[in-house]
């Protein structure tokens, strides 16, 4: 079904494809210049951190895009920024804002975003959001990730709207008093202004650009831009076949699963997670900003893959409908620090299991899910504080899609490869650890007619003489199941994670989930094996080269060729007997 | 009569240029040979010998001091996936750093892109038992067993080249050393390199990348290299042949088939070289190059008669590389970039391109997608019997029909209005890729002159410079052959770094000075082996810095004589950092200062005749017009009488006021209203813009 829309621009034509490639370079700039002076790891290697310019609506007119799922989340940060100060906002103020329970205005305490206005010849036009996760925000542990915090302030320090600079200049208490809450001030600051900078940049060029062309031509071509948007998006969703479809995540005991319904009318769709559990013991809750700005990049990666312009527009035909006080409605003051990671993931992976009732192959297969520690402590080496998620166990594989097997190491999903693993070099540099593996594990994507990505084996003992290393659990407490398969694809295996220490004594993935915290010291190793992505298809149906030359590459092991793909390979050669492996792959068809 | 020739191999045609001691210079034009890029080299060296009317290449040859050779080969080799079989050794637990790329994926909303395949694929990647640690000492010994049983099972392979990556490599190379001998040894007759031989910095990922192209690209090259060596001398070439850089340095023969990866995106990269020498003379040092030509625009920033440079880049977009290389940046807007309307009738231009090939529809070479060359032949820019000497005839009325059939009509409006707005869209673009290259790193475009080249350069170069607010543009009569100009008067120069990981409040200046004495007596074996005397010889330092804690690292060259380094020359080098630092991302902090690496390049000069100056002819020009149409001018609203110069027959002190149009052999200038050109004391074309 088509409906036939027609779309008129206002701007002329060649205005608006320069217009359109004026403002994106923009926000690249913005992008680049965070990325380049950026101290906090997390930041400048996790890529943990997105620029916008907004229209006084608050919608979305260009992204500098690095982490996908914090895009969506910018408009909030801008929205409750305007609610809050209404009219009293200045050219030159600097806002600062980060609590997910006031004006809905966060989507994680860690994920801090700066809120700067644009004014062209004294009329404010334009916001900026800069958000960058940072290296720390106060609350009861290092780093933002507490996993036995009972409340929201437990989890770090709660920022409202807040004004650090009018009209220019610091606010020298007040920006001062957030400094004191944060355990690396000066790394910190320097992050804030890194992200000020970045604004003050945007700010420039868009004076530039609108004085170029005229307010009321700019202004035209902003709506263009964003009806621009719209209609890509209404072309999309009118693609898929009108109906309602469901899908359900779940985990271990204890978690709350998250329910997605969609329904598609036309051009339009409703996500509708009213029917999700209630929100749950374990820090992962989604306020609302981290379910939208989720439920954006599941759209956009499956269905809007093609789009080139990922704007505010995009956003006008998907209702999202959420239900306060469950899991993906988070109300004040339920625990949230690690909703980015989980839930995000299961929001995510919910759309595209729902929308792979209808288009099975423009979804997705689900990712592996990640599977970290954060860790802290002194760098005796320097006497300096660290503290840092171990982003190497980050690194799960990617899921297939139909057509292409998933890329390995790629994760965490709500990333999508926009994470910059530190190599070891850099990794041991900077934390008291030394690595003895990093690679990929055989077997671990998904088998499938294309298969899921692998992931990835990490190892890594305390070195450090006398300093502890302090470790929080930071992966997936429930245990989340990933999407449902795609079209006969297959799950791959499940993380391990496990401490061997130098006393000898073991710790299974059971034991450190439940006690969550240990202090590490020198000899003390950490097993992570971090999972594959889902396969897409049945694996019966795989090339039997692609089968053999995974079996050389040592991805996949002879026995998994046979159990899984019905393919028998001779392990020392390599070849495969056409016969038997004809065979098997009927006989297990059957 | 001695002669320096400088080769350029393109995709399309192979460029030469022959200088004599007087500066006086021919050009020739060849078609590539890319099967074996060598038989076109011969060929132009043989229509360069007729043309200087020698009764043979050898006799020619004889009188050739110095041959400079640009070559596409190792890029292409890996643009093409026709290089080596790569085995890789590297550090035990740590085999997939090659295929990891540290996570990044090029399109991160569209999974199905397939994930690129390594160079060095997995089943041939060996794991070695060896650990360095961060501090260089050894935690478990170099397996030499292992090694020789990875040499032997790789050989059994059929690799043609081998790769050696170990963690802590650059801190202490002993355990690469000593695999790379035993490699050498088991494996005679196949190439092998070593990361700490090729670029001993901190990064595991980007040295291995480096290093296992290096070894990807090293055979071919190397039978091309040797191939050519052996024609030349039995042609009775004795003079010195030297291979461009990606730096747009030049190196021996020897050390290119040695450091192969140094000759990897060599191509464009003496381009702006060529340029500063063209502007040198005229009091020029900051000049921004635009070469646009059929498929993209290249553009390139040279400040105070230094090209810009970078570490980091990735050949074909996908495989990395870090060692320095003239930044070049490159856009996908050329003479053959395709207008299409999208489905909501947003038009674009580019980055799709039609190229040469079948190239815009007026060539009638079966092309049937709009370009930007048909939008400036319907707008008047081209003529359509004189484009490249009237070799290939433009049909006007072919561009007209695909532009209104495309564009014109789905928008409702007039073909030359659409091809007006082709034309904007593609200029619009190319200012942006401008201002990346000059206003995202603080550099304001109004201190800069423009060179344009390329076929399409200076047709749009007025364009560019206007918005930007520069006022000169420089066009070169040989404009075309920049890279082979380039290539004939670079220096030699070879890069070496060190990686120290220190906080500037406590490293020793000794330390400092210590490693480039270091680096420079390895430039100076490098210089000797090539024959510079020590007179000849010149050295840059640098040292990259960060804030501590940052990530990211400034460039700050080191300003000493001797290498020696005094607490005083510490402080500066650490105020200029901040300076450097505000002047790149619009803040300077107070805190402490890191030293990572330490830069040295080692330059050998060649002699280089002067630009000799011309004499003068006049300031009138008028019999030169030789006709007049009607062109489309944005400053003029609309389409103006306009005089066509014979750009060819133009001389010294010749002034045309815009707006106007020269045509040349190989290109076409616009001068546009408020403007003049004039023909300068070395030839060259220069618009003045007001």
């Amino acid at each position: 079904m088509s409906e036939t829309r027609k779309f008129m621009l206002k701007t002329e034509p060649a205005d608006f494809a320069v217009l359109l490639s004026g403002i994106f370079t923009i926000a690249r700039e913005m992008g680049v210049n965070m990325e380049r002076t950026a101290r906090a790891p997390i930041y400048y290697s996790a890529h943990d951190f997105t620029n916008a310019i907004l229209n006084l609506d608050c919608e979305i007119v260009a992204l500098a895009e690095y982490i996908p799922v914090l895009n969506g989340a910018t408009p909030f940060a801008a929205k409750a920024v305007r609610d809050f100060f209404k009219s009293d906002v200045n050219e030159g103020d600097v806002f600062l804002v980060n609590d997910p329970y006031t004006l809905d205005a966060g989507n994680q305490m860690a994920d801090w975003t700066i809120v700067y206005p644009i004014f062209v010849e004294g009329e404010h036009m334009f916001w900026v959001a800069n958000k960058a996760h940072q290296q720390d925000t106060g609350g009861g542990v290092p780093g933002g990730y507490n996993p036995n915090a009972i409340d929201v302030y437990a989890e770090g320090l709660r920022i409202p709207p807040l004004r650090i600079f009018s009209k220019g200049k610091e606010i020298k208490d007040v920006f001062s008093l957030v400094m004191k809450n944060v355990r690396i001030p000066d790394t910190q600051r320097g992050d804030l202004l890194s992200m000020i900078g970045a604004a003050k940049v945007g700010e420039r060029r868009v004076n530039g650009l609108v004085k170029q062309f005229g307010k009321d031509k700019f202004k035209d071509f902003i709506e263009d831009l964003l009806n621009y948007g719209e209609f890509m998006m209404r072309e999309e969703i009118a693609k898929i076949p009108d109906g309602t479809y469901h899908s359900e995540i779940t985990g271990n005991p204890g978690s709350s699963p998250v329910v997605c319904d969609i329904t598609v009318k036309g051009s339009e769709m409703i996500v509708d997670f009213s029917q999700s559990g209630p929100m749950v013991q374990e820090y992962v809750n989604s306020p609302i900003a981290n379910t939208h700005s989720s439920t954006f990049q599941a759209v956009m990666n499956s269905i809007g893959k093609k789009i080139q312009y990922r704007c505010g527009g995009c956003y006008r035909p998907i209702e999202i409908k959420t239900k306060p006080g469950t899991i993906t409605h988070a109300v004040h003051p339920f625990t949230h620090g690690n909703c980015t990671n989980f839930i995000a993931k299961q929001i995510i992976e919910a759309v595209w299991a729902a929308l792979g009732e209808a288009i099975p192959q423009a979804v997705p297969g689900g990712w592996g899910s990640i599977n970290y520690w954060v860790f802290s402590g002194i760098d005796e080496r320097r006497n300096e504080g660290f503290g840092s998620p171990d982003f190497l166990a980050c690194a799960s594989g990617a899921g297939a899609i139909w057509g292409t097997d998933g890329w390995p190491t790629n994760g965490p999903q709500i990333c999508s490869g926009t994470l910059y693993y530190p190599e070891i070099e850099v990794a041991e540099g900077i934390y008291p650890m030394r690595w003895e593996k990093w690679e990929w594990s055989t077997d671990s994507g998904g088998p499938g007619k294309w298969r899921g990505g692998c992931g990835v084996d990490n190892v890594w003992v305390v070195e450090s003489e006398k300093e502890p290393v302090y470790v929080a659990y930071a992966a997936d407490p429930y245990d989340y199941n990933i999407a449902p398969a795609i079209a006969g694809g297959k799950m791959p295996p499940l993380n391990r994670k496990e401490l061997e220490l130098a006393t000898g004594a073991k710790e299974t993935s059971a034991d450190t989930r439940s006690k969550k915290f240990y202090v590490l010291r020198k000899g003390d190793k950490a097993i992570d094996f971090t999972q594959g992505g889902c396969g897409v298809g049945d694996p019966l149906d795989r090339d039997i080269t692609a089968v053999q030359e995974d079996v050389r590459d040592g991805l996949v092991s002879a026995k998994s060729a046979e159990k899984d793909y019905g393919v028998i390979i001779n392990p020392a050669t390599f070849e495969v007997d056409i016969e038997k492996t004809g065979a098997l792959r009927q006989k297990m068809r059957a | 009569m001695k002669y320096v020739v400088g080769v350029d191999i393109g995709g399309t045609f192979t460029d030469l240029i022959c200088i004599d001691e007087n500066a006086d210079y021919i050009i020739v034009k060849t078609s590539s040979t890319p099967k074996d890029p060598s038989i076109a080299v011969i060929d132009g060296l043989e229509k360069v010998a007729a043309k200087l009317g020698k009764s043979s290449l050898e006799e020619f040859l004889t009188d050739v001091v110095r041959i400079c050779h640009g070559t596409t080969v190792s890029t292409n080799t890996v643009l093409t996936w026709t290089g080596a079989k790569v085995g890789l050794l590297c550090t035990e637990g740590f085999r997939d750093t090659l295929g990891i790329r540290f996570g990044i994926r090029e399109h991160p909303y569209d999974f199905t892109v397939p994930a690129p395949q390594a160079l060095a694929p997995r089943y041939l990647r060996m794991p070695i038992e060896e650990r360095i640690k961060g501090d260089g000492e050894i935690l478990t010994a170099l397996n030499e067993q292992q090694v020789r049983d990875a040499c032997k099972y790789l050989k059994e392979q059929g690799v043609e080249a081998v790769a050696i990556c170990f963690l802590w490599s650059f801190k202490n190379p002993v355990h690469e050393k000593r695999a790379a001998e035993i490699a050498r040894e088991e494996l005679p007759g196949i190439y092998v390199c070593a990361s700490c031989e090729i670029q001993p910095e901190v990064r595991e990922y980007w040295r291995m990348s480096t290093t296992v192209i290096s070894a990807y690209v090293g055979p071919n090259l190397s039978n091309y290299i040797r191939n050519l060596v052996a024609t030349l001398t039995s042609k009775g070439f004795d003079g010195q042949l030297l291979i461009t850089q990606s730096n747009a340095g030049v190196i021996s023969p020897e050390v290119a088939m040695e450091q192969a990866v140094r000759t990897v995106l060599s191509g464009p990269a003496c381009a702006p070289a060529a340029a500063a020498y063209l502007a040198g003379p005229l009091g020029m040092k900051d000049v921004i190059t635009v070469d646009m030509g059929g498929t993209s625009l290249d553009i390139c920033l040279i400040k105070d008669a230094v090209p810009w440079m970078r570490l980091d880049s990735a050949v074909g977009g996908l495989y990395h590389m870090r060692l320095p290389l003239i930044d070049i940046h490159t856009i996908g807007a050329g003479g053959g970039s395709i207008a299409w309307l999208d489905k909501i009738g947003a038009l674009h231009v580019g980055p799709a391109s039609a190229g040469a090939d079948p190239g815009p529809v007026c060539y009638c070479r079966g092309g049937t997608e709009p370009t930007s060359t048909d939008a400036d032949l319907i707008l008047g820019y081209l003529n359509p019997d004189y484009y490249l000497g009237g070799e290939i005839k433009l049909d006007m009325k072919r561009a007209h029909d695909a532009i209104d059939a495309k564009i014109a009509k789905p928008l409702g409006m007039e073909v030359w209005e659409a091809a007006r707005d082709i034309r904007k869209i593609i200029d619009a673009n190319m200012v942006d890729g401008i201002s990346v290259v000059s206003v995202q790193r603080g550099e304001d475009p109004r201190r800069y002159a423009m060179v344009a080249a390329g076929g399409a350069g200076p047709v749009h170069s007025a364009s560019l410079a206007r918005p930007l607010g520069i006022k000169k543009i420089i066009v070169n009569r040989g404009s075309s052959i920049f890279c082979a100009l380039g290539g004939a008067i670079a220096d030699l120069r070879h890069d070496f770094v060190r990686s120290v990981i220190v906080r500037s409040s406590t490293v020793e200046p000794g330390m400092l000075a210590a490693h480039f004495e270091e680096m420079e007596q390895l430039g100076n074996k490098y210089l000797d082996m090539e024959g510079i005397v020590p007179a000849d010889r010149y050295f840059t330092r640098s040292v990259d810095m960060r804030y501590k804690g940052q990530f990211h690292e400034v460039e700050v060259p080191v300003i000493t004589n001797n290498g020696s380094l005094s607490k005083e020359d510490l402080e500066l080098l650490i105020a200029r950092f901040n300076d450097r630092h505000e002047e790149l991302y619009a803040y300077r902090d107070e805190v402490e200062t890191e030293m990572i690496n330490l830069r040295l390049a080692a330059y050998g000069k060649v002699v280089t005749p002067p630009r000799r100056e011309l004499p003068f002819v006049g300031k009138d020009s008028h019999q030169f017009i030789k006709g007049q149409r009607d062109v489309y001018f944005e400053e003029s609203g609309g389409f103006v009488a306009t005089n066509i110069y014979d750009g060819d027959t133009m001389g010294v002190g010749n002034i045309a006021s815009g707006p106007c149009i020269i045509e040349q052999f190989t290109t076409t200038i616009i001068v546009p209203p408020n403007a003049f050109v004039e023909v300068n004391s070395y030839g060259d074309f220069e618009i003045i813009l007001s």
